[in-house]
């Protein structure tokens, strides 16, 4: 018992994998280095992809490539509304990251959302998103009036949100994650085969996909929130 | 496991505009390029078979209009040439009646000069016989009675 106990502490442990030697130092942590290989995997992937893209007959991955941008775009247009395609493109790469950030266990990768500093900088550039919104598409004042909404006498709560949103985002996504993980490594200590792989499809994908449908369905909704005329 | 790393959120945050950059190059704006170009062609597409569509009934009424006119043009036409037909034949008939009548009028004429004519020339002849005759009957009568005066002379 005290060697699981030992062994899981050990991997809930988000290590420095390297450290860049400018500045005195700036170091790269694991989730950080897993971040690296999606991305470069993700953007091989869409430029392999998105060569031979054709308006009229397209091939069987641009239906796949077109029914997700689709995907996004109807998610940002029915939530978000008009400026909705605005966002598309910032919530599809948030979503991307993050699907593929909760699955590449798969892979035999760490995820980088098992560490809390990931998801919460996702929850702030979401926060920047949803408060700067405003801002951007209501003008200067209307960016201040979001916090007075819909009644004035609710403005404590509104400034709470700034923090209670994140800080929900954030840990919902790391929550959900880190639990799988848990989850996963200790049936992995106890059953070290078929179970853990069945397992997996729970932990890894459905659970996976479904907190990046939240994060992303939830980004959206509080950007259209903020942008809805009073 | 719960201790925050600024360099990590400042890594992460990084790593997600790369991202969005390579993301928006080489996804979404190829393919956001190809729905739009698709939408708009599917919208001309529309447009145009609209724009047809009325044109070709503008072109169907036209030439709707078109064919009564020339109808009525062509039943005035063919009107026209009754009417005309009518009174030429009419003309030829009164010229042509006029013409027997004249000509019915002449042989009348004639044929009454001619009966005249006729009827003098055989007065003439007959006058003439009667002429004759009566010489011949003088004579003839002159002879009977000198014949019985010579026979009663003879008798005597």
């Amino acid at each position: 018992m005290e060697q699981i106990k030992e062994e899981l502490t050990a991997q809930l442990e988000n290590p420095t994998a390297f450290t860049i030697p400018i500045f005195g130092g700036i170091p790269v942590s694991q989730s950080v280095l897993v971040s690296w290989i999606l991305i470069a995997l993700l953007a091989l992937a869409a430029f392999l992809m998105t060569r031979h893209l054709r308006q009229e007959k397209p091939g069987r991955v641009q239906l796949v490539l077109e029914w997700f941008v689709e995907l996004i775009n109807g998610m940002c247009k029915s939530n978000i509304g008009g400026h909705g395609r605005s966002f598309a493109p910032w919530l599809g790469t948030v979503a991307l990251y993050i699907a593929v950030a909760n699955m590449c266990g798969l892979l035999g990768l760490t995820p980088p959302t098992k560490n809390l500093n990931v998801t919460l900088a996702l929850a702030l550039t979401s926060v920047v998103l949803i408060y700067g919104a405003a801002f951007r598409f209501k003008g200067f004042k209307g960016g201040f009036r979001q916090f007075v909404e819909p009644v004035p006498v609710l403005l404590p709560i509104n400034i709470m949100e700034i923090v209670i949103r994140p800080l929900s985002l954030c840990m919902r996504l790391f929550g959900n994650v880190l639990a799988a993980f848990v989850v996963m490594e200790l049936v992995k200590l106890l059953v070290p085969a078929v179970l853990p792989a069945i397992l997996s499809i729970y932990f890894d994908i459905f659970d996976g996909l479904i907190q990046t449908v939240v994060f992303v369905f939830l980004t959206a909704l509080f950007i259209g929130e903020a942008l809805e005329e009073a | 496991m719960l201790d925050i790393d600024p360099y990590t959120i400042l890594w992460t945050v990084v790593n997600l505009l790369v991202l969005y950059l390579l993301m928006r190059k080489f996804l979404f704006g190829p393919v956001n390029a190809i729905l739009d170009g698709r939408a708009k062609a599917i919208e001309d597409g529309l447009t145009q078979a609209r724009q047809q569509q009325e044109e070709a009934q503008q072109l169907h009424s036209q030439y709707e209009a078109e064919i009564a006119q020339s109808k009525d043009e062509a039943s005035q036409i063919i009107a026209q040439a009754k009417a005309q037909s009518e009174a030429l034949y009419q003309r030829t008939l009164a010229d042509a009646q006029a013409e027997a009548k004249k000509l019915l009028e002449e042989n009348q004429e004639r044929n009454l000069r001619d009966r005249e004519n006729m009827l003098r020339s055989v007065r003439q002849e007959v006058a003439q016989l009667a002429v004759v005759a009566a010489e011949k009957v003088a004579v003839d009568s002159n002879q009977a009675i000198d014949s019985f005066l010579q026979e009663a002379g003879d008798q005597k």
